[in-house]
């Protein structure tokens, strides 16, 4: 984040793949030339030893300002180990001239640099002859170099190794080595002229001062432990903090030493004194004194980690920023030469800068917007009112997505089941029991290729297939998606539904969902089997026909093992888990009994008979057949299941309410507890731990009780909706009603047999039917117009079925007096009965609102994101659109009050209780 | 090369993952290696490594169990509880609040969103800039280490022996801040720190502030208080003031803490953090005039600051001097900060500083880079800006488009019902209006609109009881206030 951005003034690249850090780069005359041009130093990882001139040069053919030239190079030399640190001083004895000293892990090298003289600048070349070099005993990590002890005109060197020791050497002997007390990682590390003291920040987080003197008369701790002094420190200072580095800076009121640390830049005094401290909101990655001319202040240069930005501080305050375009890890300022005060910066991979502070802005260049200047203003315009048009229809007709019908010649999505029962059979390996099953395959054709569409398959409660969802991740045009599934029964229940549906979504290449549907029927031998008929059965249903009665041989040639030739006039079926066998009669006076010992059984086999009586006469052509059923309703047994099902459903209730009591207690006991437990003066706990363990018990049991009830409520559900589906159509069949498809679709949706496995507790199967059977009998099948009140009852949850029966017997009543439940105004179209035929059926669904991702960003403190998020201001000045409402002037418009309900909910809860005028205001409120 | 050499330089530059990798593996070699150990937990560390004063995220329990404020009604001026209750600050007429009634502010930090509910419902909504029905918990708002290794964690929190430790300060200091910070587990923390405390005979300051860092997680605001207290005592550090401070801004005592910046500003001059501070206490105290005095110092120190530099831009902005609040905009674009809101911004200063063949195009690279949590508040601005041109229905068009960007958008809904209003369908109206005063009760305008409409439409008493809840919103604002004595002038003649 900085307006300027610091300008190249001279720049290169140091080896390729080759590895940098502090202490590679040094900038000293380092040959001790005439003309005192500062020469840049860079030692790599790998060994290589490189030293630049730096110089501006202008390109003689283009003029422009050349920011690298090959001549810069004075002298580059692959040494045969790691160089860890470069430095310059006077490390020769004999002369007082810089030498370049170079520490590597195990051995330390001084050289002396020196220019052959030649002609011209372009002749000379440099050569590096050693000093000396001391081999070490332990791996160094850095070192620091200076006139120790007060010698004149001579740098001593200190080395500190991996371990924490620090090793002096005198120029080519080596002194002394000692190890500093609770070292443990070594850190960066300086030297102080003017207390002869080092400083270093050691692992315990202090800044710590040893003076030269102390170390050298203080016995190394682990040759002689015993004799001599302690290595004890001058003073330390408590900093908390890591440093990165540690500057010595000579000012005019004396040195100073600047620690840069992790989180902040401490300013010390060389006798230990903290004088400021400045906080950093990044962790600084290189730092060093910056010495602008005639200032005798602290300003220093400091780049930090994962910001390209150079920072210059005077003291605490920021003075300048510039953006650079590298993250260095080392920064040196040059002294002497043309390029006097540009700042050198390397970075990890070698990429060396000269830099000077530029006032040109760096101007954030956003990215253009693509568009084409020249606009037509024209066809603009004309596009505007067209998607204004647009708008407006689509906004008139409420955003309705009207179904298109060009998808159905897209798609072809067939459910069929295989001509024969597996063999063997699915079942037995799924479930382990031995029922037969039966293969359905689907297949979607498409037109256009789709993606992730997902299949899923409806089957009604004793039936079960293994897996009902199947994602399929692409369907190719050419090629159609076949899946085939087994189906069987898995329960031990009456098959109330027979109507197997599978439907399929996926979205369209335009993004809108699409479902499609396919139903078919589940055949009869998936749940019967052949057996001996039975007779003096308890329920029989007769139906007459106006044909004589068919062969049920040929009626039924699949559930027959064998082919019989003689006429059959008894057949015996028997579902499987059931020891009850239904048995069908077929006598020659043009009827057909179906009966059985349990009445929920007979409604498959009756749907099964009616359908195959329908079709086997419509493939002879006899379309005036009419199948009649005229004796009375099995009114006794639907009750009976009724009352069953209502049975548990009230025991259902009543354990939910008692759970709903228990664990309010639970709670109350909690809370007692926890007040106990809070309390400040302990109080005897009076048994609520053990009254709180029995709670606990009895939840769980009456949870468990509710369990059993629910599976007792599924499979009684299923026993409902057999009966019902058998009611209704016997009811259609009923010679008194004599009723056609339209009507029986209304009889469906009133009996709702879909509804039966409801599990809700206040509006479940008896509450609903009840309220549509009142309705029907109090508008079309009203005795008089005035009986035809519209106004409904409220939804009661019923507390016993009584009223219901007798809605029920008087519906039966009004029916068979030719009554019709047929109304005005319901289209054909809502009514959609059971399709046997195999069908495809596509919609467009509309369009789903999909949930917006819900999380919350945690905002990020501003000291890690460099890119802060300004909150934007919203001004809010609707006051200005509406105070013209506000004028009392105005004559009150005569608007109706809208009801409240006829507003369009727009969310959840909005739409509050309408009060109407008349209420009179609280003038409690008002006082 | 020594590998442990190379691990510290990979630790200076920061590539802390490869020196996590090279530290395992030299510890593979000699597990004993303390050195190696020790570099592994620092580099563990700095991964996530927040600084535990900015991390300030409230999270609902901390706000709602709140019992550490002193006083339960504050005298004005003295609590953040009451922001409103500070005349000088701007109305919300002009400058919207937050749901505690205080501004919103320049640059959203941590806490910022929140604010301090006054009801459990109120806390449970969600405030205007957040996109989550889910309040912050403590679980959500705090930043514990997630990165798991292959082989279980590097260090068994639970298994240590901390006193052995404890009397390592060349250890113990970089062991607890990895179990602080990386592991999230204060309680083992504090024990550490507490054993080292005493190891140290009291005498080491770190020490007492780490013990203090951990009271204030654990919610001992009064004993962190000490403990700081304690180790300032013992040197004047900067963190130790700003620790201080961000306790008594927990204990709701602005005016303590301000006291406490200002000792650490003799002390520390001219440092950039205690001036935001002061900054930001000001501001939610509702005194902008202070707040953006104190920014503007702390441009002098850093004249960086992008939090100081758009918060003194929004406060321009509010205070109607859009032309200025463009400089400070600019200023910011020429740094880099470049992002929607960035763009939006400087959109909203050009409409109002009458810049007007700057505005399409802010708002149009404000679009091209807002993403899905910034994109509505953008529509919504550009429907301002075509209310401001009077192209009605390009702004019911924008507000329709926040709206499909984020349906919780109450400003939107505000504003379609004031132009349903004018197109004189008072049903769509009043459902906007509903709409927008569930969801943010905070707002005075939907509630004083849906007066204005009840009003008009003959139903006095609902105007009643909207225009009462607008004034408890916003007690100052005029028009409230004589629809108020105009419809209780008619009750009392009935």
């Amino acid at each position: 984040m900085s307006l300027f951005k610091a300008r190249e003034w001279w720049e290169t690249n140091a080896g390729e793949q080759e590895t940098f850090d502090k202490g590679c780069l040094c900038v000293a005359n380092i040959d001790n030339d005439q003309d005192k041009v500062d020469k840049i130093i860079i030692g790599s990882y790998n060994g290589i030893l490189r030293i630049y001139k730096p110089s501006i040069k202008v390109d003689e053919e283009t003029g422009k300002k050349l920011t690298f030239n090959p001549d810069d190079v004075l002298y580059e030399q692959k040494l045969s180990e790691p160089i860890l640190q470069v430095e310059a001083g006077r490390f020769i004895s004999s002369t007082e001239q810089l030498a370049l000293a170079i520490l590597h892990p195990r051995k330390f090298c001084v050289y002396a640099v020196s220019k052959s003289s030649g002609n011209n600048d372009r002749l000379c070349h440099y050569q590096l002859k050693i000093a000396y070099e001391h081999n070490l005993k332990r791996t160094s990590f850095n070192f620091c170099y200076g006139p120790f002890g007060g010698v004149k005109n001579k740098d001593l060197v200190c080395i500190q190794s991996l371990d924490g020791s620090i090793s002096i050497l005198e120029q080519d002997a080596f002194s002394f080595t000692r190890h500093l007390p609770g070292a443990l990682l070594p850190g960066p590390f300086s030297y102080v002229p003017s207390t002869d003291s080092f400083v270093t920040v050691s692992s315990n987080r202090y800044l710590e001062s040893y003076k030269y003197q102390i170390l050298a008369v203080a016995a190394d701790s682990k040759e002689d432990s015993k004799s001599g002094k302690k290595v004890a420190s001058d003073w330390s200072l408590n900093i908390g903090e890591q440093a990165v580095e540690i500057c010595v800076m000579h000012t005019s009121t004396g040195y100073m030493i600047l620690v840069a640390t992790e989180r902040s830049i401490f300013c010390v005094k060389e006798n230990g004194k903290v004088i400021w401290q400045k906080k950093l909101d990044l962790v600084p990655s290189a730092c060093t004194p910056f010495f602008a001319p005639s200032s005798e202040n602290i300003r220093y240069i400091l780049s930090v980690h994962s910001s390209e930005n150079l920072f210059i501080y005077d003291k605490t305050i920021m003075i300048w920023a510039a953006q650079i375009h590298i993250e260095p890890v080392a920064i040196k300022v040059i002294r002497e030469g043309e390029m006097k005060g540009g700042i050198v910066v390397l970075s990890e991979n070698g990429n060396i800068q000269v830099l000077y502070l530029g006032t040109d802005p760096e101007l954030m260049a956003p990215p253009s917007m693509s568009q084409n200047r020249d606009m037509d203003y024209a066809a603009m315009d004309r596009e505007l009112k067209q998607l204004q048009s647009i708008i407006k229809s689509k906004s008139s007709s409420a955003g309705v997505v009207l179904p298109t019908k060009r998808a159905e010649d897209e798609l072809e999505f067939i459910c069929q089941p295989e001509p024969q029962l597996d063999s063997p059979s699915i079942a037995s390996s799924e479930i382990k029991e031995d029922v037969p099953s039966l293969t359905y395959k689907v297949t979607i054709k498409c037109k256009a290729a789709l993606n992730d569409v997902a299949l899923s398959i409806h089957i009604p409660a004793p039936f079960a297939t293994p897996t009902t969802l199947i994602n399929i991740p692409h369907i190719d045009a050419s090629k159609p998606y076949e899946h085939s599934f087994p189906i069987f029964m898995k329960w031990n229940m009456a098959p109330s539904n027979l109507s197997l549906s599978t439907s399929i979504r996926f979205n369209t290449s335009q993004g809108s969902p699409y479902t499609a549907t396919a139903t078919s029927k589940i055949p009869l031998r998936l749940f019967a089997q052949n057996a001996i008929p039975m007779k003096a059965n308890e329920h029989k249903i007769t139906l007459n026909s106006n044909t004589d009665a068919v062969d049920l041989a040929k009626l039924f040639p699949d559930i027959l093992a064998t082919s019989q030739t003689e006429p059959l006039a008894a057949i015996g079926l028997q579902v499987f888990g059931f020891k009850e066998v239904v048995t069908i009669l077929a006598s020659t006076s043009k009827r057909y009994r179906v009966q059985s010992d349990n009445f929920t059984l007979v409604f498959g086999v009756v749907d099964e008979l009616v359908s195959r009586l329908k079709a086997y006469h419509t493939r002879l052509g006899q379309y005036h057949f009419i199948l009649s059923f005229d004796s009375q309703l099995p009114l006794t047994e639907y009750f009976a299941a009724i009352d069953a099902h209502f049975d548990l459903r009230q025991k259902e209730n009543e354990l939910s309410k008692t759970l709903g009591e228990k664990t309010g207690q639970l709670r109350a006991v909690q809370r007692r507890l926890l007040t106990r437990f809070k309390d400040k003066t302990p109080s005897p706990l009076n048994n609520l731990d053990t009254l709180l363990d029995s709670t606990y018990k009895q939840i769980l049991a009456l949870a468990d009780s509710i369990e059993r009830n629910r599976t007792l409520l599924l499979k009684c559900s299923c026993d409902l909706e057999a009966c019902t589906r058998i009611f209704c159509l016997l009811l259609k069949l009923w010679t008194q009603t004599n009723m056609d498809d339209l009507e029986y679709g209304i009889l469906e949706s009133v009996l709702w047999p879909n509804g039966c496995s409801s599990l809700s507790l206040t509006q479940g199967w008896h509450e609903q039917v009840d309220a549509t059977i009142t309705f029907l009998l109090r508008t079309s099948l009203a005795k008089s117009s005035k009986d035809a009140t519209l106004n409904p009852q409220p939804l009661q949850i019923l507390t016993d079925t009584v009223k219901l029966k007798k809605h029920l017997a008087l519906l039966i009543d009004r029916l068979s007096k030719g009554g019709k439940m047929m109304m005005e105004g319901i289209k054909e179209s809502h009514l959609v009965g059971n399709n046997e035929k195999k069908k495809v059926e596509i919609k467009k669904a509309e369009p789903i609102a999909k949930p917006r991702p819900q999380h919350r960003p945690v905002p990020m403190p501003s000291n890690t994101s460099s890119t802060a998020i300004s909150e934007e201001p919203l001004p809010e000045e609707e006051e200005v659109a509406v105070r013209k409402f506000s004028k009392r002037e105005e004559p009150t418009p005569k608007v109706t009050l809208p009801s409240l309900d006829d507003l369009p909910p727009l969310r959840g809860g909005t739409a509050r209780e309408g009060k109407t005028t008349e209420d009179v205001p609280d003038l409690d409120d008002l006082a | 090369m020594d590998p442990l050499f190379l691990a510290i330089s990979l630790y200076r530059r920061r590539k802390l993952e490869e020196c996590v990798e090279l530290c395992t593996q030299l510890l593979d070699k000699n597990p004993y290696d303390q050195a190696t150990w020790s570099l592994k937990t620092k580099a563990l560390t700095e991964q996530v490594y927040v600084d535990e004063i900015e991390v300030d995220e409230e999270g609902i329990s901390e706000l709602m169990m709140d019992d550490n404020a002193i006083a339960t009604v504050a005298r004005p001026g003295t609590s953040f509880q009451r922001p409103a209750t500070n005349s000088g600050g701007p109305s919300p007429n002009v400058r919207p609040t937050t749901q505690s009634g205080r501004p919103v502010t320049g640059f959203t930090r941590p806490g910022t969103q929140s604010g301090r509910p006054g009801t459990m419902e109120q806390a449970l909504k969600t405030p205007r800039t957040a996109h989550t029905a889910r309040p912050v918990t403590s679980a959500s708002g705090r930043y514990a280490s997630m990165l798991s290794t292959a082989d279980g964690p590097f260090i068994n929190v639970s298994r240590l022996n901390l006193n052995k430790y404890a009397s390592r300060p060349n250890l113990a200091k970089t062991l607890f801040e990895y179990i602080f910070h990386h592991e999230n587990d204060v309680r083992t923390a504090l024990d550490l720190a507490a054993a080292a405390t005493e190891a140290a005979q009291y005498k080491d300051w770190w020490w007492k502030v780490q013990i203090g860092k951990c009271y204030y997680r654990l919610g001992l605001f009064r004993d962190a208080e000490k403990q700081f207290k304690s180790a300032l005592k013992q040197q004047e550090t900067l963190d130790i003031y700003l620790y201080l401070c961000k306790v008594y801004v927990k204990l709701d005592q602005p005016l303590a803490a301000i006291e406490v910046y200002k000792e650490g500003l003799e002390k520390f001059a001219e440092e950039s953090s205690l001036l935001t501070g002061i900054a930001r206490i000001y501001e939610g105290l509702n005194d902008m005039e202070n707040s953006i005095k104190f920014y503007k110092n702390v441009l002098k120190s850093d004249n960086m600051s992008v939090e100081a530099i758009a918060s003194i831009a929004t406060h321009y902005f509010y205070t109607d001097q859009p032309e200025v609040a463009l400089k400070f905009y600019r200023r910011l674009l020429q740094m880099g900060v470049s992002n929607a809101e960035m763009y939006n911004n400087l959109g909203l200063c050009c409409f109002f500083a009458q810049q007007y063949d700057m505005v399409l195009t802010c708002f149009e690279r404000a679009l091209s880079l807002a993403n899905d949590e910034n994109v509505a508040d953008v529509w919504y601005n550009i429907g301002h800006v075509a209310l401001g041109i009077g192209d009605m229905s390009l702004a019911y068009q924008c507000f329709r488009l926040t709206l499909a960007n984020n349906n919780d958008h109450a400003e939107a809904y505000n504003n379609l019902g004031v132009l349903e209003m004018k197109k004189g369908r008072i049903e769509q109206a009043r459902a906007f209006f509903q709409a927008s005063f569930n969801l943010t009760p905070h707002m005075f305008e939907p509630h004083f609109n849906f007066a204005i409409l009840s009003d008009k439409i003959g139903d006095l008493q609902h105007s009643y009881n909207s225009v009462r809840r607008s004034l408890e919103a916003f007690p100052e604002h005029t028009d409230s206030k004589e629809l108020f004595k105009v419809l209780r002038e008619q009750f009392a003649t009935l």
